[in-house]
């Protein structure tokens, strides 16, 4: 390259770092002979939300952990805000300005929502270890400044909660909080809506938006309405490679991205291959309930937690748990499963009480507890997952059966069971309790997290399980998914059950329905 | 010959008896290692566990007139029968609770144990002999071999296998896997794992009562025996990991080798070595050589 050029290809990449402010150029990790990025370039402009989606197993969270530096390439180079980055440490590059977040939610749970702020704030203003020697009235500032980041986020009635007691989403917003805290020049957001509740994700998208400022933001993020409404730009990922770059219109039109991510595009609105002969008109279904709950209440430690549920389901049928974030919908379902250590009320099943069995006996009675973190052993191998749950009742499917339903498991036998991507995960947590011959089925938001293409395989699963006779109880986020598989749809609120809708009639009463939802 | 300085014959011997302490910090660690990954406790009952198995070999002999091999099958039985009941009516009641509750209850079984045992034969040490088919030894071209210690350690070796195949290979291993991950969701699912978790418990403390009964021809069988090992196993834990089983077999022998070694050559030295070694692996890896924790 003679001076010249060099100088030239120089102020270009000076040009170019001043409208971006993260470049990747050709970002490949190999992992054993497995690429997961193979090859990635990356230009995020300054003051913009792009955002990043792909199939679970894509590479999205390998790539991030490239970007921050959490992970060394394999090859190709990184630039941000005018540097390279490619070989710098982790914690100087989130002092140059780029902080990230977690998928797992990662607060101190003993320490009051404010100090979990102030802490951050201390670590930016202090600088670390022989900082702290300051005068008192200093702290005062950060209080101020704290309290200033809790209201953008729309904690500042919780302050001084301890950060454990926080509900899910609200954990997710004190993270925020102290990620700002770190005044940073560009955030990466990794699922920031994931477990989120319909309202809760409502006020975070806001809350995003407004907080932009100067600030960028790249993100990971599943849902794609979420996705259309905040970004400015949208790469998809597919097998460790850029699929297509753009914007909403652009990605959602695009043939690759449909096939590879998407689906048929009806995961949010019907399950295809769901015919409406697949679910049996209510009426058809025997009067008598399989399971009642009546005037249940539960508390976890002091937090009195559920008010009186009551609620029926019918054997054969398919009822839904709806509800925003904290509304009970997760504890009723661990009530029902003896998995409250205090509780009080009566909950029936096949005419029997249960209130007062113990989890070990309620599973034996035939119910299958599928749980929203869906619970795999990192110590047991996928087939060991499968066949843990002891049979419950004679006519357990079996594995041959569950392998023909799920060819993933079989093919990953012999992996160990979190190495599984996130839906397969899923699917094996669903397949356990059905080869264990449980009737009644507990599952708890099984969609949460997953790719639309997976979430549409997991809606036949539950349409096949619902045609096979099975009873489900059904805790869900995406209203999209319950419409086309629900019998009925109980609304929780605070711990009430505050109405009930026929599925029938839930298009019907879309606009009641999102008013519950805070939609 | 010799090898560094020091006469072969005498380093070897070294060596061996070091691999053969390594044999009983193996099978003490493991139990508590099973013990601490289902139940969270820190079992500081485990020497005192050790030290009635050697007493019971002992008393089934004076008492009973059964001989070695038989109390090599009933001292374990007995001991773990005793560790069953005290997790059942005594150790369960902490469930839940901060571990500095389990380890105040389990040091404080430790001392009263010790104390009865005290109370009832003396301090001085009991006389266990060898069992004659076991007795003599094997002269090597570069040293002897005393068949009893011989024995210690391939059957140590065969216990630590066979533990680590039941665990890792068979359906109960994969409960008591389960189980120490997630013990709710195991019994939401009809897993009993209240039995589970007390089974355990009697086969951690079996383990360290098999070891009492190997330990008794060779140690006196007195009630200070468990104090001697218990502070070692417990270094031997934290540096393989806690909870890890293989990390409590290897770090087992590597240990007893390793002070085998420090006693030829800075003889002074010899009971500290684990400590050093443990202090360098805490500053280098907190959670241990063989913790899967991050």
């Amino acid at each position: 390259m003679s001076t010249a050029e060099a100088i030239a290809t120089e102020s270009a990449a000076a040009g170019a770092s001043r409208r971006y402010i993260l470049e990747a150029e050709g970002l490949v990790k190999e992992f054993r002979g497995f690429r997961a990025v193979d090859g990635v370039s990356l230009a995020v402009r300054r003051g913009s939300i792009h955002a990043l989606i792909g199939p679970n197993g894509a590479g999205k969270t390998t790539l991030f952990h490239l970007l921050t530096r959490f992970l060394d390439p394999t090859t190709g180079t990184i630039r941000f805000d005018g540097h390279d980055i490619t070989r710098t440490a982790a914690a100087e590059v989130a002092r140059q300005g780029m902080v990230r977040s977690f998928q797992i939610s990662s607060v101190f749970p003993d320490l009051p929502v404010l100090d979990n702020v102030r802490v951050a704030l201390q670590r930016k203003r202090f600088g670390d270890s022989l900082g702290f020697w300051q005068p008192a009235k200093r702290l005062d500032e950060l209080h101020a400044r704290a309290e200033e980041l809790l209201r953008a986020v729309g904690l500042a009635q919780f302050a001084a909660l301890r950060a454990g007691e926080l509900s899910y989403g609200r954990k997710r917003a004190l993270e925020l909080a102290t990620t700002l805290a770190l005044e940073p020049k560009l955030l990466l957001l990794d699922e920031p809506m994931a477990g989120m509740g319909v309202g809760d994700i409502e006020s975070t998208t806001e809350m995003l938006r407004s907080i932009l400022g100067d600030r960028t933001i790249l993100m990971v993020e599943h849902n794609l309405s979420v996705v259309a409404s905040l970004s400015d730009r949208i790469s998809v990922l597919a097998r460790g490679q850029v699929l297509a770059e753009g914007d909403y219109d652009t990605i959602s039109g695009h043939e690759g991205v449909i096939q590879a991510y998407i689906g048929s595009g009806k995961a949010r609105t019907i399950v295809p291959g769901l015919a409406a002969s697949a679910c049996p008109p209510a009426a058809d279904l025997p009067a008598t309930p399989r399971l009642k709950l009546a005037g249940v209440n539960g508390w976890y430690g002091e937090g009195h937690v559920l008010h009186g549920i009551a609620l029926d389901v019918r054997e054969g049928e398919l009822v839904t748990l709806l509800g925003r974030n904290g509304a009970g919908k997760t504890t009723t379902l661990r009530a029902i499963m003896g998995l409250l250590a205090r509780r009080s009320g009566s909950i029936v099943l096949d005419g029997r009480e249960i209130a007062g069995l113990r989890s070990r006996e309620i599973a034996r009675l035939g119910v299958g507890y599928v749980p929203e973190e869906r619970g795999i052993f990192a110590s047991l191998s996928v087939a060991e997952n499968l066949t843990l749950p002891p049979v419950v009742q004679g006519n357990g499917m079996s594995v041959e059966a569950i392998h023909g339903l799920f060819p993933a498991l079989k093919l990953r036998a012999a992996s160990q069971g979190t190495k599984l991507s996130g839906g397969e995960q899923q699917m094996l947590s669903i397949a356990r309790v059905l080869r264990a011959g449980a009737r009644l089925l507990l599952l708890d938001e099984p969609t949460e997290g997953l790719a639309p293409i997976i979430v549409e395989q997991i809606g036949k699963i539950i349409a096949y399980l619902k045609s096979q006779g099975y009873t489900i109880v059904l805790v869900e986020q995406n209203l999209g998914f319950v419409e086309a598989l629900a019998d009925r749809h109980f609304i929780l609120e605070q711990g009430r059950v505050v109405d009930q809708i026929a599925g029938e009639d839930f298009a019907a009463d879309g606009a009641q329905v999102r008013r519950y939802l805070g939609v | 010959m010799s090898a560094f300085g020091i006469p072969l014959e005498a380093f070897l011997g070294q060596l061996l008896l070091g691999v053969m302490n390594g044999a009983f910090y193996a099978v003490l660690s493991l139990g508590l290692a099973v013990i601490f990954g289902l139940l969270n406790i820190v079992n500081f009952a485990q020497g005192a566990m050790y030290m009635m198995g050697a007493f019971v070999a002992w008393m089934l002999l004076h008492y009973a007139g059964a001989g070695y091999w038989w109390s090599l099958l009933l001292a374990p039985l007995i001991v773990g029968a005793f560790g069953v009941l005290m997790e059942r009516f005594v150790i369960a009641r902490l469930h839940g609770q901060d571990h500095v509750y389990g380890l105040l209850l389990t040091y404080g079984i430790a001392l009263a144990l010790q104390g009865i045992f005290r109370q009832a034969y003396g301090v001085s040490g009991l006389p266990y002999s060898v069992p004659p088919e076991l007795a003599g030894g094997q002269n090597l071209p570069f040293m002897f071999l005393p068949n009893y210690r011989a024995w210690v350690i391939l059957v140590s070796l065969v216990a630590c296998l066979a533990t680590w195949a039941v665990v890792e290979k068979t359906k109960v291993g994969a409960y008591l896997r389960a189980s120490t991950e997630n013990a709710t969701l195991v019994e939401a699912f009809g897993v009993n794992v209240p039995l589970i978790v007390t089974v355990t418990y009697g086969f951690g403390v079996a383990l360290a009562g098999f070891a009492g009964v190997l330990g008794a021809p060779l140690y006196s069988v007195h009630p200070g025996m468990g104090d001697d090992v218990i502070i070692v196993i417990f270094a031997v834990v934290v540096i393989g990991g806690m909870g890890s089983i293989l990390g409590a077999v290897f770090t087992g022998f590597a240990l007893g080798l390793a002070e085998g070694a420090a006693k030829v050559f800075y003889p002074e030295g010899a009971g500290m070595a684990v400590f050093v070694i443990m202090v360098l692996v805490l500053l280098v890896r907190p959670t241990g050589i063989f913790s899967m924790a991050k």
